[in-house]
């Protein structure tokens, strides 16, 4: 596994990748913020964004972890792009006769990938604090309380759960590339899933609204409307990736790889 | 070539694939010889790359045993540090140089990328290495593939049609290059289904066609599909006719053929047999205009087990 997280990230984190993530993570990061800030009510009884959320310890990085939702469908296109591709380029094959270890190779793969989402989200972070910092004052927003020992607390946690929604997409994005191995056909089953059913459809049921994963994945980073929160969502989301990783796993190691 | 190894790189027995009620590779057995150049060859769709997969670890046998560098066939995790592959088509990165692919697999595969210039060097991509992989041609691609299955310094070599899409020129190279990897100890095995390729390279060959296995052996081996036979041509047709009385009366099998005559070789010296012929035809006062050794080529013998059909 180490062999293929060390293969994986040194592939990926070449000056190119950084040079056009780098600058779209920030724009991404800056645009978002300033858009929730701006349009932020003065207070918000649903959890959400809003000056006075804003205004607490902690504020600086509210505004850019809630952005983050908006993320699922790049994240997942991302991820099955890149797991989808591997079988039809044929560098999961190529990969296999210098790594025949299957789980180990996907697994190393996998977490190397998570790893470069990783320094993506700090980018993303440290680039929504710049920005709120900048535009947070003159919509009324308090930024006395931003540096303190709990702000800093808070943005670690606001980190973690932007990594673990990362980490939930990717893995929803790896089984459907692995399990459709085709970028074309993995894309439309994902932006279907991800687009309309997740957001139309689950939206409005409120069986969609405790389980579908990706409104899981959203109450992770916005408690905004969350219909399930603390163990509760845990435990689904645990069950989602033991579920995910599984199928990952035996759809890997049954199926034969030829083209 | 080193001659003093006696095992078989590929022991296998019974080797079987089969997609539902479709049987594509059915009950192989093959024993390629440690050190040698076997050529993998039957028309498309005779089973060549599910066979090579299955010894990859890459598609799972239905049914079969056996061993490859005598490790059990079904634990490819054992032997494939020893393996070396190209199979089905090279893929790599696009947007990565040629070396920085095979950097890649050296990570992946915990090879020493010190090795990576002499490879280079061998499949003929030194001053190219830096382009990305993209930007190559067919046969650099294929070049490159097999500089990949060289990582490691594998006993057993493993390529698939190495010289698909390769101009005349590039499948010279190849040829060459396939001849220098044996040459240097490995076992190789290259499969085509262009029957000329491998004649020039292998000393060991096997026949698959519709699943099937039809020949395991040596070149020389290969079992004839039509009589040896000496042609000869007279300048008249009344210089034939009298050359197969003259030649009969000397106890010879002689045919007319569309073009001349036919003297069957039997187990006679065909050099030998070409000479007393030509001195019976000389003294006998025909006038020969032509004279030759009609030898089967590999293409008309493996034909000849395969039938001439492609189902691709």
């Amino acid at each position: 596994m180490k062999r293929a997280f060390i293969a994986e990230w040194t592939r990926l984190a070449r000056p190119r990748t950084w040079l056009i993530a780098i600058p779209f993570t920030i724009l991404y990061s800056a645009v978002l913020t300033v858009v929730m800030i701006v349009t932020a009510p003065q207070r918000s009884f649903s959890g959400g964004v809003s000056i006075d959320a804003l205004s607490q310890s902690g504020g600086g990085t509210l505004a850019v972890t809630a952005a983050v939702a908006f993320t699922s469908v790049l994240l997942l296109a991302v991820f099955v792009g890149m797991s989808a591709g591997a079988f039809s380029r044929g560098t999961w094959r190529a990969s296999l006769l210098h790594h025949p270890g299957r789980m180990s190779l996907a697994t190393g793969t996998f977490v190397a990938r998570i790893a470069i989402s990783a320094v993506i989200i700090v980018v993303l972070f440290v680039a929504g604090l710049a920005t709120a910092y900048i535009v947070g004052p003159g919509q009324g927003v308090d930024t006395t309380n931003w540096l303190d020992a709990q702000s800093l607390r808070t943005a670690g946690e606001d980190m973690l759960r932007v990594l673990v929604f990362v980490t939930g997409w990717g893995l929803i994005g790896t089984l459907v590339g692995i399990a459709t191995r085709s970028v074309p056909i993995g894309l439309g089953a994902a932006i279907l899933w991800a687009g309309p059913i997740e957001n139309v459809l689950g939206d409005n049921l409120q069986f969609g609204r405790d389980f579908f994963p990706g409104l899981l994945l959203r109450y992770v980073v916005t408690s905004d409307n969350a219909a399930v929160t603390g163990g509760a969502l845990t435990l689904r989301l645990a069950a989602y990736g033991v579920v995910a990783a599984g199928a990952c796993a035996l759809l890997l190691s049954r199926r034969d790889v030829s083209s | 070539m080193d001659t003093t190894q006696q095992f078989d790189a590929v022991a296998v027995i019974g080797l079987t694939k089969r997609y539902g009620r479709r049987t594509v590779v059915d009950h192989v057995d093959l024993h390629i010889p440690a050190g040698s150049v076997t050529g993998l060859i039957g028309p498309n769709g005779a089973g060549k790359t599910t066979v090579m997969s299955m010894l990859l670890g890459l598609v799972r046998p239905t049914d079969g045993r056996g061993t490859v560098l005598e490790h059990d066939l079904r634990e490819p995790k054992a032997y494939m540090s020893q393996v070396g592959a190209l199979i089905e088509a090279p893929a790599f990165y696009p947007n990565l140089p040629g070396r920085e692919n095979l950097v890649h697999l050296c990570r992946l595969g915990g090879h020493d990328p010190s090795e990576i210039d002499g490879i280079l060097d061998l499949v003929g991509l030194l001053g190219r290495e830096g382009d990305s992989y993209g930007s190559y041609s067919l046969g650099m691609k294929q070049r490159l593939g097999i500089g990949a299955a060289l990582l490691g310094d594998p006993r057993l070599v493993i390529l698939d049609e190495p010289t698909n899409g390769v101009d005349p020129a590039g499948m010279r190279d190849i040829r060459a290059m396939v001849r220098r990897i044996a040459d240097s100890g490995r076992t190789v095995l290259v499969s085509s289904h262009l029957l000329a390729e491998l004649e020039h390279v292998c000393d060991h060959l096997i026949v698959l066609d519709q699943g099937g296995l039809r020949y395991q052996g040596t070149l020389a081996g290969l079992p004839a599909t039509r009589d040896e036979v000496i042609l000869l041509r007279g300048r008249m047709a009344a210089d034939e006719e009298r050359l197969v009385q003259l030649l009969r009366t000397g106890g010879h099998v002689v045919e007319h053929t569309a073009t001349g005559l036919a003297v069957s070789v039997g187990d006679l010296d065909p050099a030998t047999l070409a000479g007393d012929l030509n001195r019976t035809a000389a003294d006998g006062g025909v006038n020969l205009v032509e004279l030759h050794h009609r030898t089967e080529s590999l293409e008309d013998r493996v034909l000849g087990l395969v039938g001439t059909g492609s189902r691709s």
